[in-house]
């Protein structure tokens, strides 16, 4: 029956060789699979990410204004970004963007946590916090730049609830208006957090916090030794996302909403990337400003992993 | 699949491609008179338009003249794109860089446009001829060094300046003349003051943006009416911490420091609120334009046209004027000839009456004139830009942009007292040093 089947099936091994190449062809094609498989999204993003790339390292080194052919200038460029006072600004900026950072993690962290206790209307709680984030930053900022205005609704509403004296010109001050922008970055993505830390408790190892329980620890001990080791995964992909949004993301929330204003008091460094290039006409200069915005968020991201892995219990 | 169906397949395939290509290919490009036809133009016209869709006389106007413009050569077709003016420079640039665009770009004209762009435009002076030279004026707005003769880089439409309106009715309540024609920055701070005495609001302005401190510099630096200067800053050999430069600031600094402007000024817009604000007579004088925005197209309907009036700049015979918009041709645009043809079209006689009677352009043409029922304001106007010496507005030949961002935002700074003005001044000259050749 066998030599039947064999015969059915095709040509039977003629020995030893036949298959030990038919054994290799299994492992090439093992290997070559997944290749092929990945290929198509590799290319797209060697053509849109990584081509692109390479050539704004190549630019950084150059000073090209669009029109002429670039000049090669060596480091010139990274020396300037040095002395560069707007450029420092913005990096101030940023980091105190940045600086916020555990308001971003705990707001979120708080909220799925109180959500995933199933409080009452907790359907609609989540719907409502992740509501901001399908708003377009310039949505956002635009609806902002309304609201604020001196004459506004925000300050309108303060007046109506006696707190009048608090009313101000929150995007024309320069000692306000970063926090105010700070608060509404926070506003806007906190949604994301929210989902990523629900997703997070939703899939705690139950048996672990039994076993706390039963040894007779508290509430807080077990939110604090069991439950937040758990989701130290997700706290460190928030971390990381936060870290990538406060450096590339705020440029359209921060054209649409003050400018980098007042003066240049909100002024960031993708902002400032977006001047040098677009509106003073340096595009070597910005592509500068673009690569040492990468090196950045990559060390400040490697040093966000190290400490929080440092602190993980073996 | 035999050898000679597989040959057949990938001969078909092959001419498959090669049709997609020269399909690509012949979408974008056009001729004039390579197959032989003298003068006859064919393929796309792409043109970037800022005005367009924005303001509705003017997009009647154009789409009216398109139509007419392919009726008459059958072969072309014109696309006019709508283009933000916000984000507009940007996309320019990145055009440029990419050496991607269209065949026709709206720019505006001097450093705001088109002498800020001139690397990657084509010069014009073949196409011109003698009589379309003689009758556009402002042809300095689009040459190099703001010469009459030279370089040209795109052909001006309309005529444009700044000048401040002034809003009769609460003149005339404050005690002032309705009739008012200041001779020194003295007297208009002097009628601010009594306007304001009177309760009323001196200025109605909007300078969230900024823009107010650059129509302010250009009044405050034509009013030095100081030829030097004015040359100086057109060849861009201004030092911008120099004491003229300080001088043109100080009349808006003055009015700010005597409390004659709204208290929210700078945390409100020019455009949605200082100019609407004093349409609606909640202000007694406002800068503004001579036509296009913040005009007296926009003031005459809510407060009368009797009720309007304007003064120039306190001090010098001249105006300062520029031209509303630029049409240029960029390098690398595919379809030259049959672009120059449309915009020969569009700056003609026929186009510049069309939009002078129902866009409410000024005419920048010597063979058209405003209509005989046109609002006072734009005869006056266009009889001050014919009767005086024109000179080229100061924010239009400021080496724009990299000098606007630091004067915009450095200025606003100053005007409420968080930096010294010499601080203000030295960030415009890093911002010009930075980007000098």
């Amino acid at each position: 029956m066998a030599a039947e089947i064999q015969v059915q099936a095709g040509p039977a091994p003629s020995g030893r060789g036949a298959g030990r190449r038919g054994r290799s062809l299994r492992r090439l094609a093992r290997w070559v699979t997944p290749l092929l498989l990945l290929a198509p999204a590799a290319a797209l993003i060697g053509w849109l990410l990584v081509y692109p790339a390479v050539e704004a390292v190549q630019l950084s080194f150059t000073s090209w204004d669009g029109f002429t052919e670039p000049v090669s200038v060596g480091f010139e460029n990274f020396t300037e970004i040095v002395h560069d006072k707007h450029f420092k600004e913005a990096l101030v900026h940023n980091l105190l963007i940045l600086a916020s950072l555990p308001v971003w993690v705990g707001v979120p962290y708080g909220i799925a946590w109180a959500l995933n206790t199933k409080i009452r209307g907790w359907k609609f709680f989540r719907f409502a916090f992740f509501l901001p984030v399908v708003l377009s930053p310039v949505v956002i900022g635009i609806y902002y730049k309304i609201v604020l205005k001196s004459d506004g609704p925000f300050n309108g509403l303060l007046h109506s609830i006696g707190l009048g004296f608090l009313a101000t010109e929150w995007l024309n001050s320069p000692s306000i208006t970063l926090l105010v922008v700070i608060g509404i970055i926070i506003w806007a993505t906190f949604g994301i957090g929210v989902l990523i830390f629900l997703a997070g408790f939703s899939s705690l190892d139950s048996e672990q916090i039994d076993a706390a329980r039963v040894d007779g620890a508290s509430g807080w001990q077990v939110q604090r030794h069991v439950v937040f080791w758990q989701l130290l995964p997700m706290i460190e992909f928030w971390t990381i996302l936060i870290l990538i949004v406060s450096f590339t993301a705020l440029f359209p929330l921060i054209y649409t909403l003050t400018h980098g204003g007042p003066g240049f008091h909100t002024y960031t460094v993708d902002f400032d990337l977006y001047q040098e290039a677009f509106t003073s006409g340096r595009l070597g200069y910005a592509s500068a400003i673009g690569v040492v915005l990468f090196g950045i968020i990559a060390v400040a991201a490697g040093l966000v992993m190290g400490i929080l892995r440092a602190r993980r219990p073996s | 699949m035999n050898w000679k169906s597989r040959t057949a397949l990938a001969l078909a395939l092959l001419a498959l491609l090669g049709l997609v290509i020269a399909g690509c290919g012949g979408s974008s490009g056009g001729t004039s008179d390579s197959d032989g036809s003298e003068g006859k133009l064919s393929g796309t016209v792409h043109i970037w338009d800022t005005t367009y869709e924005s303001f509705p006389g003017y997009t009647k106007v154009m789409n009216k003249l398109d139509a007419e413009f392919e009726k008459e050569n059958p072969g072309v077709t014109i696309e006019r794109e709508a283009q933000p003016l916000e984000t507009y420079e940007s996309l320019v640039r990145s055009a440029f860089a990419s050496h991607e665009g269209p065949d026709i770009m709206q720019m505006e004209s001097g450093a705001l446009g088109v002498l800020s762009f001139d690397q990657g435009l084509e010069p014009l002076n073949e196409r011109i001829t003698a009589p379309m030279s003689e009758q556009i004026t402002g042809w300095n707005t689009v040459t190099e060094d703001y010469a009459e003769e030279g370089e040209r880089f795109g052909v001006p439409v309309g005529l444009i300046g700044y000048v401040f309106y002034y809003n009769k009715a609460l003149f005339k309540k404050a005690g002032l003349p309705e009739k008012f024609e200041p001779k020194t920055w003295g007297d208009v701070k002097a009628a601010a003051e009594k306007l304001k005495a009177a309760g009323i609001e001196p200025f109605t302005a909007g300078n969230g943006e900024g823009y107010e401190n650059i129509w302010w510099f250009s009044a405050g630096f034509h009013s030095l009416d100081d030829p030097q200067a004015e040359k100086e800053l057109a060849e861009g050999t201004l030092d911008w911490t120099s004491p003229t430069v300080a001088k043109a600031f100080q009349p808006q600094i003055e009015m700010e420091e005597a409390g004659l402007f709204p208290k929210d000024r700078f945390s409100s817009s020019a455009f949605s609120e200082g100019f609407p604000s004093f349409a609606e007579g909640k202000g007694a004088m406002v800068i503004g334009f001579w036509n296009t925005a913040g005009y007296w197209g926009e003031f005459n309907p809510k407060l009368g046209e009797k009720n309007v009036g304007m003064f120039f700049t306190p001090g010098p015979e001249s105006v300062e004027t520029a031209t509303t918009l630029a049409l240029t041709i960029p390098s690398f645009a595919k379809n030259k000839d049959a672009a120059w043809a449309v915009i020969e079209y569009d700056s003609s006689k026929k186009a510049i009456e069309a939009l002078v009677d129902e866009a409410g352009f000024m005419p920048n043409r010597t063979d058209v004139d405003v209509p005989s029922d046109a609002p006072v304001q734009e005869t006056e106007l266009v009889d001050a830009a014919r009767e005086r010496e024109n000179v080229v507005a100061p924010a239009y030949m400021t080496p724009s942009p990299v000098v606007f961002g630091p004067l915009a935002k450095g200025i606003s700074e100053v005007l409420q007292g968080r930096i010294p003005l010499s601080e203000a001044q030295e960030q415009m000259q890093e911002a010009v040093e930075k980007t000098a050749p």
